[in-house]
């Protein structure tokens, strides 16, 4: 009975240590996992999607597709002008996102199309967009091709009679796109990231 | 004695087996997509539906608004107060202002910058009610526009809604806040140009505490 003690005394200890490892290394997993998840805010698409060629009128005055800006990472939001809250705010989300870039902001492309083309017309869109950055372009036109792009994106969209003064109003989805530089769907940004999340979202981008 | 030599040794393999084992499974873990993690290949991304570039047989929009590439609850930031406007965009307010009247204060006024020619913009603010008394904001007027109307935003599944609403409520000894995402008070109609700097004057009309005067500065958008 004697000699067999000690033995004992090691397998326990040896038992203890491997739990402790156990507990580190899981440890050590979690903290990488939501390091992980905190590094970016919005949802990445892997493999990135293709988006459909669609042309639209430009408030610069030229047709556009959204692939027309391949080379730069592409920031694309679906809003309308009479939206006086989540439009103007995910806009000067971007705005300050870009800012924050510094000078990768040129690598930035504020593409803005309008669910509400009845009343969107592109100067209605140039001079709404003036406000934020001469560079932001907005796309607007045919409703057929505006519910085909909205459709490629998952995006909804719906007029809603309202009693307001401003006659109807347009819901629609408020998230934010990301199309990487060959032009394809690579990040959906939710809406209400704070510029400086938005900015550290773009930078991986404009990284990868 | 040897058996004893080889206990131990027996031991030492046990340990070499364990952290060997322990070692593979982190070699493991490490190269294989974590559910959470946003930068690997996320079996997330792969159980979403892909964003179908097939038209859809019916143009209209469908009944159920999800938008395929919905971003995952975790990522969705500040969605459980969406109901009330949700603290984003702005981690400060962008105007530091304050108006007492009655048993109101009210702070950080401010309005988005606009031109006639956009013809909109919005008020935000806090309304706190230092009194014993609830009360309700009903309307409002504004010198800059025609049309002042009480709106709310809201966030159902991702999609933007927005509506008008009857009143907002101020409970006694609470506050409410007006700001993006949420409550805001909506102008209509602009009169003239609201550039950066330029304050407006608000006239709030509250259930029982009567007019109440405030002056909001135009922000930068």
């Amino acid at each position: 009975m004697r000699p067999t003690r000690p033995w004992i005394r090691r397998i326990v200890i040896a038992e203890l240590a491997l739990i402790a490892l156990v507990l580190i290394v899981t440890g050590w997993f979690y903290w990488q996992s939501r390091a992980a998840t905190t590094a970016f805010n919005g949802m990445l698409l892997d493999p990135p999607q293709d988006v459909p060629v669609v042309r639209l009128q430009g408030s610069d005055g030229q047709a556009h597709a959204l692939t027309d800006f391949r080379g730069k990472v592409t920031v694309v939001f679906f809003g309308y002008t009479h939206c006086p809250d989540v439009c103007p705010m995910t806009a000067s989300t971007v705005t300050r996102a870009r800012e924050l870039l510094g000078n990768q902001a040129d690598r930035i492309q504020f593409v803005f199309v309008s669910v509400d083309p009845e009343r969107d017309t592109p100067e209605r869109l140039a001079s709404y967009l003036a406000k934020y950055d001469s560079s932001y372009i907005g796309l607007t036109g045919d409703e057929q091709a505006i519910q085909e792009l909205a459709t490629a994106f998952g995006v909804h969209y719906a007029k809603v009679q309202s009693t307001s003064a401003l006659g109807y109003l347009v819901e629609h989805t408020a998230s934010t796109f990301v199309l990487d530089r060959e032009g394809r769907l690579r990040a959906v940004l939710p809406f209400g990231l704070t510029p400086e999340q938005m900015a550290s979202d773009l930078r991986t981008l404009l990284r990868s | 004695m040897v058996r004893r030599v080889i206990r131990s040794y027996r031991t030492i393999a046990l340990w070499i087996v364990a952290t060997s084992l322990l070692f593979s499974v982190a070699c493991a873990g490490g190269t294989t997509p974590t559910p959470t993690a946003a930068s690997s290949p996320t079996p997330a991304a792969a159980v979403q539906p892909s964003p179908t570039t097939v038209p859809s047989p019916t143009p209209t929009t469908p009944p159920t608004p999800t938008p395929v590439p919905t971003p995952t609850p975790s990522a969705m930031h500040g969605t459980p107060t969406m109901g009330h406007g949700m603290g984003m965009g702005m981690a400060t307010p962008p105007v530091q202002n304050e108006f007492r009247e009655g048993p109101f204060i009210l702070r950080n006024v401010w309005a988005r910058a606009a031109t006639q020619a956009d013809g909109l913009s919005a008020v935000y603010m806090v309304i706190e009610n230092t009194g014993d008394q609830p009360d309700r904001l009903l309307h409002a007027h504004c010198d800059a526009a025609q049309t002042v109307e009480l709106h709310e935003t809201r966030m159902e599944g991702g999609v933007m809604k927005m509506q008008p609403v009857d009143g907002i409520d101020v409970p006694a000894k609470g506050t409410v806040e007006l700001k993006p995402g949420g409550l805001h008070v909506m102008l209509i109609g602009l009169t003239r140009d609201l550039n950066p700097g330029d304050t407006i004057e608000v006239e709030l009309h509250f259930e029982q505490a009567g007019h109440v005067h405030v002056e909001a500065t135009v922000v930068k958008p």
